[in-house]
Parts: structure tokens; sequence; C-alpha cells
């Protein structure tokens, strides 16, 4: 027996002459903008760059600049010299953990007063040599910036909690102080990092603390949007059964919703953390602290084998907190 | 021991329909009194005026001599519980969690946002588990591991963690298959007993209310329609109560 339909019926069309109108509609848009933004330039630089590694095409701006730029970088910088006239204090006894004393001698053009004639006299130099120096300048540089990174996160919970609860539809009842609850978490999760730490470098100086509330404010804005939200759409039965009985709003808080919602919690939290850290590099940049505060200075005094060494360990921190985060993760939920 | 009493108690809503409409009779303490009626009826809305869940808009309700209202009912929820048709049991949390709920407006507030309850409170959650049918190896199993049956047994023993005066059951074994309801409700009805608490329950099956109630109120359309002892609940008022519904209801629209 065949199935047949009582008569015939119009099939719904996937698509209707609506949505092929707001396609083209979307491409002319996309046109539009992508002659504003030179888009025809870039996929022609990046061809031709390319075209150069295959031996197609003589020349590129693009290959040159990235290869002069990369060029720079390497050697990475291992090893930190100072001056030995320049150390307070120097004690050539107690040298520091894995370093030597190197002498270099070279020849200086210097003015002979009796005679007034350029002579070439030799000068010695004497400099500590530290041969992993900078790498652990940069180690530590980094420390701070992991510290500022977890900071961040805690001043991102301790703000952004109280504003979750004063925002959430079930936990306050007066609709005034939710929608400015709300507002502020919106304000918090509106302004980038990079903008609120300028600022905040003005008022606070250079250094962690800007680089700290900077993370804090914004991770607030979205914990405390996403702590609220959750709190809203948590299953209302065990609430009601803990207001009946005459519970508070903190211990129907803790008792029908935390249960609840713990693992979303703790994956946004672990959301945020990782984010500050690779914000953290990012906002040393205007001198909030860390290691991109260090980046700014090597880069503005033309060291680029030191920015290399920067950028190497951002890069290893980065994966190895990608894969720590997501163990993590794995074992708390 | 505490009576309740409903005085033309009425909840309208602002469409104009009405929940209740007028309803007056006295539950004396230690009475298992049982309200029947179809869904709609206003078993639930008249249930959750004793404890302020839904606002009453006429009359009123006394339970144990005070009036429900927002003076009153900080004290009066302390000393009624209840138990709900969809269990109300926090999902992710454990058995153990979940019956301490029941307890944690009267502890002090610290013990009860931490967690760290009196072992003499610990005591009583474990008896009241055991007296429910369940054992030690469900204290730490998440409520929502447990069956249907389990799950309202646990919400029976969070009910009688502060001692309640009243237990207003809603609908206990809706979601329960007939031998489970049974089990369900023998309970419900024996410790009640036990702890001289009244109790109110809402059910929908006339065969169950008749066994278990001391008597039966029954709803219909927000007005009591049969008020007695369960042998006076004969055919005639089953009939009258779930066949002939409203000519208007939607159900009855779809069916004819």
């Amino acid at each position: 027996m065949t199935a047949q339909a009582p008569t015939r019926w119009s099939y719904p069309r996937p698509y209707g002459s609506g949505t092929i109108l707001a396609l083209i509609g979307a491409a002319l848009l996309l046109w539009y903008t992508g002659q504003r933004v030179e888009i025809g330039r870039m996929v022609m630089m990046t061809t031709q760059a390319v075209a150069v590694q295959f031996g197609l095409a003589e020349q590129s701006q693009v290959a040159d600049g990235l290869g002069n730029a990369i060029g720079q970088l390497v050697p990475i910088q291992l090893s930190e010299r100072q001056e030995i006239s320049r150390i307070e204090g120097f004690d050539p006894t107690d040298l520091p953990f894995l370093s030597h004393v190197e002498v270099v001698e070279r020849r200086a053009e210097t003015i002979n007063p009796q005679t007034m004639r350029m002579e070439s006299r030799p000068v010695r130099t004497t400099y500590l040599v530290q041969p992993l120096g900078y790498v652990w300048l940069v180690a530590a540089k980094m420390l701070e910036t992991l510290e500022i990174a977890l900071w961040g996160t805690i001043v991102a919970i301790l703000i952004g909690f109280p504003l979750a609860l004063l925002g959430a539809r079930n936990m306050m009842r007066f609709a005034a102080i939710r929608m400015m609850a709300r507002g502020i978490i919106g304000f918090c999760r509106a302004i980038p990092e990079l903008v609120s730490a300028l600022f905040l470098v003005i008022a606070y100086g250079f250094g962690p603390i800007a680089g700290i509330l900077a993370l804090g404010l914004y991770g607030a804005g979205f914990l405390g949007k996403f702590y609220a939200d959750d709190a809203e759409n948590a299953d209302p039965r065990p609430q009601e059964a803990l207001t009946a009985i005459g519970a508070g709003k903190m211990l129907m808080w803790r008792y029908a919703i935390l249960p609840q919602v713990l693992p979303q919690y703790i994956a946004y939290t672990l959301y945020i953390l990782d984010r500050n850290v690779r914000m953290a590099t990012v906002i040393g940049l205007v001198g909030a602290g860390g290691i991109g505060q260090e980046l700014k200075g090597r880069y503005d005094m033309y060291e680029y084998g030191h920015v290399g060494t920067i950028l190497i360990a951002i890069f290893i921190v980065v994966l190895l907190l990608d894969r720590s985060a997501g163990r993590l993760r794995k074992s708390l939920l | 021991m505490m009576d309740i009493r409903f005085d033309s108690t009425t909840v309208h809503y602002p469409d104009g329909t009405y929940a209740l409409d007028g309803v007056s009779f006295t539950v004396p303490a230690g009475q298992f009194c049982v309200v029947l009626g179809h869904s709609g009826a206003g078993k639930s809305t008249l249930l959750r005026t004793v404890n302020g869940l839904s606002a009453i808009t006429g009359g009123r309700v006394v339970v144990g001599g005070k009036p429900v209202d927002r003076k009153t009912l900080p004290f009066l929820r302390r000393r009624i519980g209840m138990v709900h048709q969809h269990y109300g049991l926090t999902a992710r949390a454990s058995v153990a969690t979940n019956v301490m709920a029941g307890a944690v407006p009267a502890m002090p507030f610290w013990r009860a946002l931490s967690g760290f309850y009196t072992p003499a409170l610990q005591d009583k959650a474990c008896a009241l588990i055991a007296a429910v049918g369940l054992d030690e190896a469900h204290l730490a199993r998440r409520a929502d591991r447990l069956s249907g049956g389990q799950q309202q047994r646990v919400g029976i023993a969070r009910a009688f963690m502060l001692d309640p005066a009243i237990i207003l059951a809603d609908e206990p074994v809706a979601s329960l298959d007939p031998r489970l309801s049974r089990e369900v409700l023998d309970l419900l009805r024996t410790q009640a007993r036990e702890r001289g608490a009244t109790v109110l329950c809402s059910l929908h099956q006339v065969d169950l209310a008749r066994d278990y109630a001391d008597r039966i109120v029954a709803l219909q359309g927000g007005r009591v329609v049969f008020d007695g002892p369960p042998a006076m609940f004969d055919d005639y008022d089953t009939k009258r109560i779930y066949a002939k519904q409203d000519a208007s209801a939607p159900v009855q629209a779809v069916l004819a």
C-alpha cells in the first residue's frame, strides 16, 4: 500500500522569496563594506606574498615586511650583560648563580689633550654576564602576568557575584535595583580591558594594580551576566519549596540554585581565568604591568631579540594554559 | 497542633477568572483532609493560600488562630511543611542536602550557609530518611538519580524536618504509578499520625481519597461541592465532579 495524501497539500518550501531577497541585500552590503575596508587589496597583496614563495612573482611588500620583522626577532636574546661599574655594591667574590665576568677590550678614539691629536687607545670594560639572565627576567615578568590574571579573576568574582545576585529576577524583587545591577554589569562588559587599563594607569600609575582592576572590571561584567542568567534559568520548583518553608533569598540560593548552577559557574570562571592570562599579556602594553610592559619597552628601544624571547614565552604559556585549563575543567565537572 | 480555617477564601485573577470563589470550611488539628477535584478546580490554589504562595484576594485563611498575612507568614511557614507534585528537590544536590534544606530556616545562618549542621539535626535527618524507607547508601546520592517514588520519599522527609504542625501535600502522587502512590500515601499518613500533624492533601484519584482521607472536600470551579467523610462520597459525587465539567472548558471543546 502506498502512502497517499488525502488531497494535494502544498508542502512547505525550504526558503521563500523573502530569504532570497535578504541574501541579495546582505551580499550588496558586504560588497559595499568590502570596498571600504580594502578587501580587494588585502587579497591581492596576500596572493602576491604567497606567489613570491613559489617563485611566481618578483617582489612582495608583505613578504618583505614580514621577513624583515621576523628576521629581526632572531637570534632571540637569552643572556643579560651588565657593565660592572654600573652595578651598585658589586662583589667579584660573590657572583650570582651561573654567571661569569667578561672583560672586553676595544679601541677608543680620544683626543690627547697634550698633542691635541686623535689617538687610538685600548679601553677595557668589565661585564657581568648571566647566560640565562634575560630568560629569568622574562620568567619573573611572566609570573607577574599570571598573578595579575589570577587576581583579576578574583576581583571579577568579588564584584560580579554580588551584582549577579542583585540582577537576577528570582533573587531580587525590586525591578529598579535589578535594572541598576544589570546596567553596571553591562557597562563593565562594554569597556574592553585595554581601554579601561589606559585610564586606570592614569589613576593608579604604571604597574599591576591597573592591570588587575582592568581585568577584574571586564570579568565582573561577564561573570555577572552569566551568573545572573543561570540563576534565573534554574529549575524554579526547588526554589518554591524553600520559599514555602520560610527560607530567605540567600538560603534559597544556597540550597535550591547553587547546586544546580555550580558546574556552569565553574566553567565561566575558568574561562575568565584563561582569558585573563591572555589579556594580561596585552594590557601590559599600556603600562598595566606584567610581560606586556616589558614587551612594549623593548619594542620601543628596537631590541627585537628581546621581543622574540618574550613572544616565545607568551606562546609557551598560552599553550600550556590551554591544555591545563581543559584538564581542570574536565576534572571539576 | 494547628487547625486551618478557610473563611470565604477567594482568589481571583485580573482576567476575571476565579481560582477560589468563597471557600469556607475548617480542618481540625490532626485531621487528614483530602481535597478532590479535576485539574483547574482550585485544589493547588487552596493549598497554596495556607502558606502564602498564592495571595488571597478576598476572605481570609486562619491557621492555628492566626490569619495568614505578611506579618504572620514568616512564623507560619516554619510550622507548615509542604510536599510538592514534582517533588521540588534540587536535582544536583544530594539526598542529605535536600532533606536538610527542610530545616535551614530555623538554624543559625552561618550553619545553613556553610553546611556544618549540628549532630542533633544530622541524627534527625537520618532518622527521617530511615523512616521514609531509604537507607544510608542513599544519603550521598544525587536526588535526580533516584526513582520517582524515592524522590517523593525524600520530599516527605524534608517536609517533616521542622516538626510541622501542618503538612500541605499538593498532588503528592500525581507522577507515580498506583502501587507507589499507595506506598507514598501510607507513609505520609503514618508520619503525620505519629507527629500529630494536620494534613491538607490534594488528589485527583477518587479511590485513593476514599482509602486515605478522614474527610473529603471536593472542589469544582473554585467552590466546595462536597464536604464529608469518605464513606459518604459515592459514585454520584464522582460523576458530579468529573463528568460534568463546564461546557466552556477547552478540554471539552476538543473532545466534542
